[in-house]
């Protein structure tokens, strides 16, 4: 709401930016602390998992994926955030966009970090995930190229390598300018990060072409991965899956969650690192907007998913569609059809009611929602199979709980020392739009 | 010789990148440096590049070549297909798309490095000691026999 930071000087605008850098205050140690410990716990579910063997998961016939393939999709989807935000802006020219890029491409990075780890956790081996390179061996054997578990290593391998270069690119000058603010260790890492930047005409030139080039194959790639995750499913021929539009479902469900996260964190940050001078109301209320269509988005295609299935009426399918709309995961599928249109399409729709703390609310709400869609997604269709005889239930144990909150905490972990090292606001973008 | 010149106003900036260039200074001689990235009118000071080629061109060559290598791995161990083929493209075509893909990723990032001549001594070695943050420094590699000539442009 306050345009203060426009009328700085382009030295204060550093100033106020590199500020939460160089002290530690008492509630981000306790922060990192907590979630220190629930990572911590998180590990040694795993440990356990490890050593015992996939026993001690929820896992058994017919539901071979249970919440780590939930947590994969979910945070897969988040991971959209910065595409999104980033790069369509980045490519639109949209000034508005430069104070919220940064949050955005981090927020992609870490949740691809976390995506990543699940198919591994799921792998049960996971010391054999190598298995998957195609390196020479001497068992002339070679992955079979052919199944969507390569399809996903290599999608995610390349999304993870193009985010963090996307986001490390134009960190470049502002880790020079910290080599110059830094002493000692501090400023030998970011000269080190800095490349050598010496920031003339050429490197800036470079740097403007990388990002609008990357910008571009950032979005195909993003797309093409939801899609892929989309179709470790729909490749499949089980009831409420093989469906033609999950590519692009997912891919929508990924924005919408990936904006709701954005939203959040980048409300988290103006609060605790007192950023209000530069993530202004105008970022949020835009945000907002592209909430709210998402929102209507969303309905659309479950809708469209919802109905195909019901007027089909083909028994398999209508056994999942009953159990999920009004058998035992009702009270689950209508939380998510709460959470995820009516809260927020209340709370952002109406404007007298569109706020930051209601903003808050209704991503909060979107996250909670789509979790429950992706657990709605993966465990009733494993549960009843085409044969009935041959269907089951899942629990999940507390292995695969403890997990599913380390990665949360493992999440908010890595925010906390991001903001530490790095100015949460790309500086040198800042001043270029703001400071002209 | 290298002279240097600092510069707050855009207009300035241009009217001196405009004199050093009608005097014969090519844009290889000439280097700006700033907190922030500079916008020039077109031909004041090019710098052309061929990063969307390169970056082409690499997404071809890794496609291609990751294409040739999984077709050749498919057919040195054959899979049982069951009567289907053992090479066939639809199976394979997420992963040549992503790997074209990074392809693209890896010549981007060539280029940017070539481009911005980094990791190699500049020629025109950036001005020592603080500056403005807000300010331009215009530095051109000049003839030791204009020098004047020079400077009266810069500080003109």
């Amino acid at each position: 709401m306050t345009n203060r930071a426009q009328s700085m000087t382009a030295d204060a605008v550093r100033e106020m930016l590199m500020r939460p850098l160089w002290r530690i205050s008492g509630p981000w140690l306790a922060a990192v602390l907590v979630c220190l410990a629930v990572v911590g716990a998180a590990g040694y579910a795993w440990s356990v998992q490890l050593s015992e063997g996939m026993g001690v998961s929820g896992l058994r016939r017919p539901t071979y994926w249970g919440l780590y393939i939930v947590n994969f999709v979910f945070w897969v989807g988040i991971s959209h955030a910065g595409t999104l935000i980033s790069a369509i802006l980045r490519l639109t020219d949209a000034a508005w966009r430069r104070p919220v890029t940064r949050v955005a491409e981090a927020i992609t990075l870490f949740s691809l970090m976390i995506a990543g780890l699940f198919p591994v956790i799921h792998l049960g081996r996971a010391w054999l995930f190598y298995w998957l390179i195609p390196y020479p061996n001497d068992r002339l054997l070679w992955p079979n190229f052919r199944s969507p578990l390569f399809w996903d290593m290599t999608a995610i391998m390349t999304y993870v390598s193009a985010s963090a270069l996307f986001l490390y690119l134009p960190m470049i000058p502002d880790f020079a300018m910290l080599a110059e603010r830094s002493t000692g260790f501090k400023s030998s890492v970011y000269r080190a990060l800095s490349l050598g930047w010496i920031g003339d005409d050429r490197q800036w030139h470079a740097l403007e072409r990388a990002m609008k080039i990357f910008a571009g194959v950032i979005l195909a790639v993003a797309i093409s991965v939801h899609s892929v995750v989309a179709f470790d499913f729909a490749m499949g021929i089980a009831p409420m899956w093989h469906s033609t539009i999950f590519a692009p479902y997912f891919v929508a469900g990924a924005i919408f969650s990936g904006i709701a996260a954005l939203i959040l964190v980048m409300a988290a940050l103006r609060r605790t690192l007192r950023l209000d001078a530069f993530l202004h109301w105008k970022h949020f209320n835009n945000l907002g907007k592209l909430l709210l269509t998402m929102c209507v988005v969303w309905l659309y295609f479950t809708a469209s998913e919802y109905l195909t299935a019901w007027y089909g009426n083909h028994h398999a399918e209508m056994a999942v569609f009953n159990k999920k709309v009004s058998g035992e995961y009702a009270p689950w599928f209508w939380t998510m059809v709460v959470c995820n249109f009516f809260v927020p399409f209340i709370l952002i729709g109406v404007k007298k009611l569109r706020n930051i703390p209601t903003l808050c609310v209704s991503s909060v709400c979107i996250l909670l929602g789509m979790w429950i869609e992706r657990f709605l997604i993966v465990v009733p269709t494993l549960e009843t199979p085409h044969l009935a005889a041959a269907s089951g239930r899942y629990d999940p144990s507390w292995v695969e709980l403890t997990i599913t909150a380390g990665t949360f905490a493992a999440m908010i972990l890595l925010y906390l020392l991001f903001s530490k090292l790095v100015p949460i606001i790309a500086v040198w973008e800042y001043e270029h739009d703001s400071l002209g | 010789m290298i002279l240097s010149a600092e510069y707050r106003a855009q207009d300035r900036l241009e009217e001196a990148l405009l004199a050093l260039r009608e005097a014969g200074v090519s844009a290889e001689e000439i280097a700006l440096f700033s907190a922030k990235p500079v916008e020039l009118p077109e031909g004041l000071l090019d710098r052309p590049g061929r990063m969307s080629l390169v970056s082409i061109l690499c997404a071809l060559a890794l496609g291609i070549g990751f294409t040739s290598f999984m077709f050749w791995a498919q057919l040195d161990y054959p899979l049982i297909t069951g009567g289907m083929p053992i090479v066939s493209a639809w199976p394979v075509g997420v992963v040549i798309f992503e790997v074209t893909m990074g392809g693209a990723v890896v010549g981007v990032m060539l280029s940017f490095f070539l481009q911005g001549r980094f990791f190699r001594r500049p020629r025109i070695a950036p001005p020592a000691g603080p500056r403005d943050p807000e300010s331009i420094v215009l530095s051109a590699i000049v003839p030791d026999d204009r020098k004047d000539e020079f400077q009266a442009i810069l500080s003109s």
